[in-house]
């Protein structure tokens, strides 16, 4: 689990946008993609500790699961991540929490048998609804 | 200055962190498959150590990913505080998709391959390197202009052909798109030469006013590569060829 580089990817580029383009961050939400299998405490955890030593440290957030859904192209049926991710043994689930892409490697359409599946979202970890004000 | 993105893709910055980092990025490509292309990249990288450089080997190559498989890498990528560290072998760093997929199909569309590599690039800590090269599938397709998009500066591409006019006429092809991106071509290698039979590589180059890098004979040990060592590979008339290409380029002296 690389949760670390993510926090700190997170943090940084939050800093990015109060040191270079000269914003104040107020809020933001960290949305974790259900394929990625972050731990969103552990993952809130670090991102709360690196903010506090900087400039955005009064900045609020709160971590949301944005859940997975992925269709297949062949027959056009529809799997949530529950469904997928039962499927899967560990290594397979590390090969995916890393890139999500690969679910396509390990699993099969349940239906008509295709690998032909396409991510519709809940991939990785993005920062959104960010509220911002100048400096 | 004006800002009204409400979202941000923390990998965007984590590859230009990294970017920061390595000095340059050497795209090894070529019109189609079967030219030899990973072998060269990786045997580059060989070569490159060897010169005491600091080298990184990035296998983009989804539909064949061979680094693995011509270095006899068995170790996986370890997981450290600030991404993953790949496994060195003498002292080539090397990260491939094939860690991730092991043998499994890898049926991806060009957006999914889009989010891999900006993925790969922003995950994999190469640390401080001189080169980092990165092994394109054959073509033009989302591989390369993703590569091309995430890695703007300090680049240049080296493109493979052999002595076929069918190779020769896709490279050309290849050669104009990377003009196009404003992607330097370092120069091209004429690969899998037998019996001096030379092909056109040369007055292609000519014609397209880039640097030709010489010609590298066909080597039947090399052509088994099972059955040669990744430390043997360097020692190979092949890898002798491609030695004097890099010096041509000035990328050894
Ligand atoms: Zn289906």
């Amino acid at each position: 689990m690389h949760e670390f580089t993510v926090a700190s990817g997170i943090v940084d580029s939050l800093r990015e946008v109060y040191l270079v383009k000269g914003f104040k961050i107020t809020s933001f939400k960290i949305a974790i993609g259900e394929l990625s299998m972050f731990d969103k405490n552990i993952l809130a955890e670090l991102v709360k500790e690196l903010l506090s030593g900087t400039e955005l440290r009064n900045a609020k957030f709160s971590t949301i699961i944005e859940e997975a859904l992925v269709k297949c192209e062949s027959c056009g049926k529809s799997y949530t991540f529950k469904e997928l991710v039962k499927t899967l043994n560990d290594e397979e689930r590390e090969m995916i929490h890393f890139i999500p892409e690969l679910l396509s490697s390990y699993v099969k359409c349940f239906s008509c048998g295709s690998r032909d599946l396409k991510i519709l979202c809940g991939r990785g970890v993005k920062v959104i609804d960010i509220e911002l004000q100048p400096r | 200055m004006s800002y009204n993105q409400d979202k941000i893709d923390y990998r965007e910055f984590l590859i230009w962190k990294r970017l920061r980092n390595i000095s340059f990025t050497i795209f090894v490509g070529s019109g189609k498959g079967g030219v030899g292309k990973s072998l060269i990249a990786t045997t580059m990288g060989l070569i490159l150590t060897g010169n005491s450089f600091r080298v990184g080997l990035l296998d983009l190559d989804m539909h064949g990913p061979s680094s693995l498989m011509i270095l006899d890498i068995k170790q996986l990528p370890k997981e450290e505080k600030n991404g993953l560290v790949p496994p060195s072998i003498n002292n080539l760093k090397v990260m491939s998709i094939g860690f991730f997929a092991k043998d499994s199909p890898l049926p991806l569309s060009g957006m999914a391959k889009r989010e891999i590599i900006k993925e790969l690039l922003a995950i994999t800590d190469f640390g401080t390197l001189d080169y980092l090269i990165i092994d394109l599938p054959p073509g033009t397709g989302d591989e390369s202009l993703a590569a091309i998009n995430y890695i703007k500066n300090n680049r240049g591409v080296i493109l493979v052909s052999t002595p076929s006019r069918l190779a020769q006429q896709v490279v050309k092809r290849a050669a104009i798109f990377f003009i196009d991106m404003n992607v330097k071509i370092i120069g091209l290698i004429e690969n899998m030469v037998l019996d001096n039979d030379f092909g056109g590589t040369y007055n292609l180059a000519r014609e397209l006013n880039v640097p030709f890098l010489g010609y590298i004979p066909y080597d039947k040990r090399v052509a088994y590569i099972s059955e040669i060592n990744p430390k043997e590979l360097t020692k190979t008339t092949f890898a002798e060829a491609l030695q004097n290409a890099l010096k041509k380029a000035n990328i050894i002296h």
